[in-house]
C-alpha cells in the first residue's frame, strides 16, 4: 500500500478513468453498437499512456534508492533483452517476408499457411514476452512478488488452455467475444507486473560503464521496435495477421509493458551514464585497496607492497607512470616505477629531483601542473622534461615524512581532489606496511635481544662452580633457579688451602643486566681477595673498601661468607646484610642472624664496626643452609619473614641423610605450595662430614709431631 | 590497576619534610618514589623523615632508592630518619643493616626531635 502513496492524485485519477473506460467499452463492445476499431484503438491508447503515466513516479523515486546484487541483475536483464531483440528482429522480418509474398502472390493461396505460421509466432513471442517479463520479476525477492508470479504464471496456463480448447472447438466470432474477458484478465496482469517492475530498485546506477552502454542501446532498440510493433506492426486483421483475438492483445500489452519498461532502463542508463564514472572508481578503489590489503597481509617484502602500488596507481590514473620514491636524509631512493616511459624516464625523475626542494612538498599532498613550475623563476624545467601534470603524495611512517608517491601525466591539469584522495589510501597502506615491517623488525631485534640475555645467562651461570670442593670434609649441594633473565644470585667455593675452604653465597640486588654485571665483577674481586684472606671478616671488609662509592649507589651486595678451618675445627660465619643462615646440628637449628651491613651501603670503617663474626666448632654444626631472598620470597608468599621461618621448620622437621635430600625436599616443599620459581633463587646446604674420624686423625698426627 | 604504591608528604618545619610510603615498594613502584625524593630535595628539605607505618612490602630495590639520597643529605648536613615501621619492614632493614646506617624511631615526634637536636649541633 506505501507504494501508492507515492502516487500523483492525477496519475491515481488518470487509473481510475481508465478502468471505468475499460468496463464501460467492454459492455458497449459486447452490445455490438459500436465500431469496434476505433474505440478499441482509442481504449487501447488511453490505456498504455495511463500506465505510463501511473509510473512515472516511480520513475523517478526509483533512481534514489539502493540496489543490492546489481551486477548480476543487470548481467540477467541483458540476456532477456538479448533474448527477445532477437525474437522481435526475427518476427520483423517474418513480417516483411510475408507482406512481401502477400503482395506477389495472391493472399487466398497464403492464407491457410500465414494463420498456421502465425498461430506459433503469436503464441510463442505472446509467451516469451510475459515469461521473460516473469523471469525479469523473479528476481524481485520479496516473497508477494514470487506468489503473484506464480499464480500469474497458473492463470495463464489455465487461460491458455481454455483458449486453445476455444480454438479449435468455437468460430471467430465467439473468440473475440471470449477474448474481451481475457483482455480484461491480461490488462490487470500486466499492471501488476509493471507495478512490480517499478517497484524494483535502481540496480543501473551503480552497474558499470560498459553495461550501461549496452543497456542504451538495446534499451534504444527496443523502444524504437515496440514503437513500431504498436502502432502498426499488428492490427488486428491488418499488417501482420492475427488469426486469434487473443494472442492479439496479449501480445500487445505485453508489448506495451516492455516499452514502457525500456523507456525506463533507457532513462535510468542515460541518468546513470555520468554517475557510472565515479562508481567505477569506486569500484575499482575499493577492488585496489581489498588487494592492497590483502597483500600487506601476506607479503614478505617492503618492494612488492612498492611494485603493486605503482601499478594501482598506473592503472586506475588512466595509465599515468607512477614512482615511489624513499627518503633518506636528503638523498632519495627510487624504490618502484611503472609504465615510465621516454617522456617520463629515470633519467628525468632524477632531474626532476634535482630541480625541486623536497621539503618543499614534503607536508601536504599536491597536484602540480606545469604551468605553476614554469611560473617559478628559480625552477628550472629540464628540456626533456615531457610530463605537464603531477600528483605528489607524501608517504608518512611513525609520523614522520618516509617519501613520496609521483605520478605524472603529459596532460596539463590532468589530476583531480579524487585521484588525489585515491592515491593517498594507497599510499596509506603502504605506511602501514611499512609499519608493520618495522614491528616485525623490532620483534625480531627483541627476540634477538632476549636471545642475548639467554647467551648472558649462561655466561653468568657459568661463573658459579661447575665442580664442588674435592675436600672429603664437605658435602654440598645447591639448587639455582635462574629467573628469566640474568639475575644476581651467586655464591663460589674457594679452596684457599687444604684446610681451609672459603664458602661464599650473595645477592647483587636488582635484576636484569646490571646485577649480572656485578656479579661478573665480583667473582674476579673474589678471586683477587681470596689470595691473602685471613678471615673472613676480613675479606668482606675489603669487598666493601674495593666497592664502596665505585658502584651505583642504588644497587647494594648482601653477603654471607663461611670461612671453614678443618686445622682448627672451627668456622667463622660473616654477614654482611644477607639473610641469615641456619646451622643445624642434631635436633637443634641455629640461625646465625649477626650483625653486618650490605656491602657498599657505608663506607668501610663504619662498616668494618658493625660487621660481626661468628666462630662455631665445627663438631657444633652438621648442617649450613645458606639461601637467597628469592628462595624464602616464594616459600613465605612474598614475605621474607615468613618464608624464613617456613623454611627453618623444613631443616628443622624433615628427615634427611645428606645435603642433596634436603634441597629436594625444599623444592618439593615449594612446588607443592603452587608456587612457581619467578625470581632467582638460590639454595646451598652443606654438610660437614667425619667430625670424630678427622679429629682422631689429626690428633694422630699431632701425637706423631710430638 | 590500582597504584601499588602512594605517596604523600607533610611539611612540618624548616627543611623539614615527612614523607609517608603506603603499599608495595619493589622495583617498578622504586623510581616513583625516588622521583618523589629528589623533588622534596629539590625544594631545599634536607631532614627527610620517612613514616613506613603503611608499607606492605619493600625490596631490595626499594631500599636502594633511600641509599641514592643519604649520603648527598648527610654532605648537606640533612639526614633520613625512619619512623613506625611495622614489624615486618623493620625486621628487613635489620637484615640489610638499615639500623646500623639510618635512624630508626617508633614515632613521627621522636624522630623530629632528632632532627632538631642535630639542626641545633649543626647551628652551632
Amino acid at each position: 500500500m506505501d507504494y501508492f502513496k507515492t502516487l500523483s492524485p492525477f496519475a491515481i485519477l488518470l487509473f481510475v478513468v481508465i478502468v471505468l473506460l475499460l468496463v464501460f467499452t467492454d459492455i458497449a463492445f459486447i452490445s455490438a453498437s459500436f465500431d469496434y476499431s476505433t474505440i478499441w484503438k482509442l481504449v487501447d491508447w488511453l490505456f498504455f499512456s495511463g500506465i505510463l503515466g501511473l509510473f512515472l513516479p516511480s520513475i523517478k523515486k526509483s533512481l534514489h534508492t539502493e540496489v543490492i546484487s546489481a551486477t548480476k541483475f543487470s548481467g540477467r536483464f541483458l540476456e532477456t533483452t538479448k533474448f527477445l531483440f532477437y525474437l522481435l528482429l526475427f518476427y520483423f522480418g517474418y513480417f516483411v517476408a510475408i507482406s512481401l509474398l502477400k503482395w506477389l502472390v495472391s493472399a487466398k493461396y497464403l492464407f491457410l499457411f500465414d494463420k498456421a505460421i502465425n498461430l506459433v509466432f503469436n503464441t510463442s513471442i505472446s509467451f516469451a514476452l510475459v515469461i521473460s517479463q516473469l523471469f525479469w520479476l523473479s528476481n524481485l525477492k520479496t516473497k508477494g512478488a514470487k506468489k503473484l508470479i506464480l499464480s500469474f504464471i497458473s492463470l495463464l496456463g489455465v487461460f491458455a488452455f481454455v483458449m486453445a480448447i476455444n480454438f479449435f472447438f468455437s468460430d471467430e466470432m465467439e473468440l473475440e467475444e471470449n477474448a474481451r474477458v481475457i483482455d480484461t484478465f491480461f490488462s490487470i496482469a500486466g499492471i501488476v507486473i509493471v507495478f512490480f517492475a517499478f517497484k524494483m530498485k535502481n540496480w543501473i546506477a551503480i552497474s558499470s560503464r560498459y553495461v550501461i552502454k549496452r543497456l542504451i542501446l538495446y534499451s534504444t532498440l527496443m523502444i524504437v521496435l515496440f514503437i513500431i510493433l504498436l502502432s502498426q506492426g499488428f492490427h488486428f486483421q491488418k499488417g501482420l495477421y492475427f488469426s486469434n483475438f487473443f494472442f492479439f492483445h496479449l501480445t500487445q500489452i505485453m508489448s506495451a509493458i516492455f516499452l514502457v519498461n525500456y523507456i525506463r532502463v533507457f532513462y535510468l542508463s542515460i541518468i546513470s551514464l555520468p554517475l557510472s564514472k565515479i562508481v567505477e572508481q569506486k569500484v575499482y578503489e575499493v577492488n585496489s585497496l581489498s588487494y592492497l590489503t590483502k597483500i600487506v597481509r601476506n607479503f614478505n617484502k617492503i618492494e612488492d607492497i612498492c611494485n603493486v602500488i605503482t601499478e594501482l596507481s598506473y592503472n586506475s590514473m588512466n595509465r599515468s607512470p607512477a614512482i615511489l620514491v624513499f627518503l633518506y636524509g636528503n638523498s632519495f631512493e627510487i624504490k618502484s616505477h611503472y609504465g615510465l616511459n621516454s617522456n617520463f624516464n629515470l633519467e628525468n625523475v632524477h632531474n626532476f629531483f634535482r630541480n625541486i626542494e623536497l621539503s618543499e612538498i614534503n607536508s601536504s599532498k599536491i597536484i602540480y601542473s606545469f604551468e605553476e613550475f614554469e611560473l617559478n623563476e628559480d625552477f628550472e624545467k629540464p628540456n626533456d622534461l615531457l610530463f605537464k601534470s603531477l600528483c605528489i603524495v607524501p608517504i608518512f611512517v611513525r609520523e614522520k615524512l618516509f617519501g613520496h608517491l609521483i605520478v605524472a601525466n603529459p596532460t596539463e591539469h590532468f589530476f583531480d581532489e579524487d585521484d588525489l584522495n585515491l592515491l593517498s589510501s594507497f599510499v596509506e597502506t603502504l605506511s602501514i606496511a611499512v609499519e608493520n615491517y618495522f614491528l616485525i623488525k623490532d620483534t625480531i631485534e627483541k627476540e634477538k635481544y632476549r636471545k642475548e640475555l639467554l647467551i648472558a645467562r649462561d655466561i653468568q651461570l657459568s661463573f658459579l662452580p661447575k665442580e664442588f670442593p674435592k675436600t672429603d670434609r664437605i658435602e654440598i649441594s645447591s639448587f639455582i633457579h635462574p629467573s628469566e633473565e640474568v639475575g644476581g644470585d651467586f655464591y663460589d667455593f674457594i679452596e684457599l688451602s687444604e684446610d681451609k675452604l672459603f664458602v661464599i653465597i650473595g645477592d647483587v640486588s636488582g635484576k636484569g643486566l646490571g646485577a649480572a654485571f656485578y656479579m661478573a665483577l665480583l667473582k674476579g674481586i673474589f678471586f683477587t681477595l681470596s689470595k691473602n684472606i685471613k678471615t673472613a671478616k676480613d675479606f668482606l671488609i675489603q669487598l666493601n673498601s674495593s666497592l664502596f662509592r665505585k658502584i651505583d649507589r642504588q644497587i647494594h651486595i648482601t653477603i654471607t661468607a663461611l670461612l671453614f678451618d678443618f686445622k682448627n675445627e672451627q668456622v667463622e660465619v660473616v654477614r654482611a646484610g644477607h639473610l641469615p643462615t641456619f646451622v643445624k646440628s642434631g635436633n637443634d637449628t641455629l640461625v646465625v642472624k649477626t650483625n653486618g651491613i650490605g656491602i657498599s651501603l657505608a663506607k668501610t670503617s663504619y662498616f668494618a664496626e658493625k660487621l660481626e663474626s661468628l666462630s662455631l666448632n665445627i663438631s657444633d654444626a652438621e648442617y649450613f643452609v645458606l639461601f637467597t631472598d628469592g628462595l624464602v620470597e616464594i616459600i613465605g608468599d612474598k614475605d621474607i619473614n615468613k618464608g624464613i621461618e617456613k623454611l627453618k621448620q623444613i631443616v628443622e622437621n624433615e628427615v634427611f641423610s645428606n645435603p642433596k635430600e634436603l634441597v629436594e625436599k625444599v623444592i618439593e616443599n615449594v612446588r607443592r605450595n603452587g608456587t612457581n620459581f619467578d625470581d632467582d633463587a638460590t639454595l646451598l646446604v652443606l654438610k660437614v662430614k667425619n667430625v670424630s674420624s678427622t679429629k682422631i686423625e689429626r690428633y694422630d698426627r699431632e701425637v706423631i709431631n710430638q | 590497576m590500582t597504584e601499588k604504591l602512594s605517596i604523600n608528604s607533610q611539611k612540618i618545619g624548616k627543611q623539614l619534610e615527612i614523607i609517608f610510603v603506603k603499599g608495595i615498594l619493589d622495583a617498578h613502584s622504586a623510581p616513583d618514589l625516588e622521583k618523589f625524593v629528589a623533588e622534596t630535595i629539590a625544594q631545599g628539605n634536607i631532614y627527610l623523615l620517612f613514616n613506613l607505618k603503611e608499607l606492605d612490602y619493600i625490596s631490595s630495590a626499594g631500599l636502594g632508592v633511600f641509599m641514592a639520597f643519604v649520603e648527598d643529605l648527610r654532605n648537606r648536613g640533612g639526614d633520613i630518619k625512619f619512623a613506625e615501621l611495622t614489624e615486618k619492614i623493620y625486621s628487613i632493614f635489620e637484615l640489610l643493616g638499615f639500623h646500623l646506617i639510618f635512624d630508626i624511631v617508633p614515632t613521627n615526634d621522636q624522630a623530629i626531635e632528632l632532627f632538631n637536636q642535630k639542626k641545633l649541633r649543626t647551628n652551632e
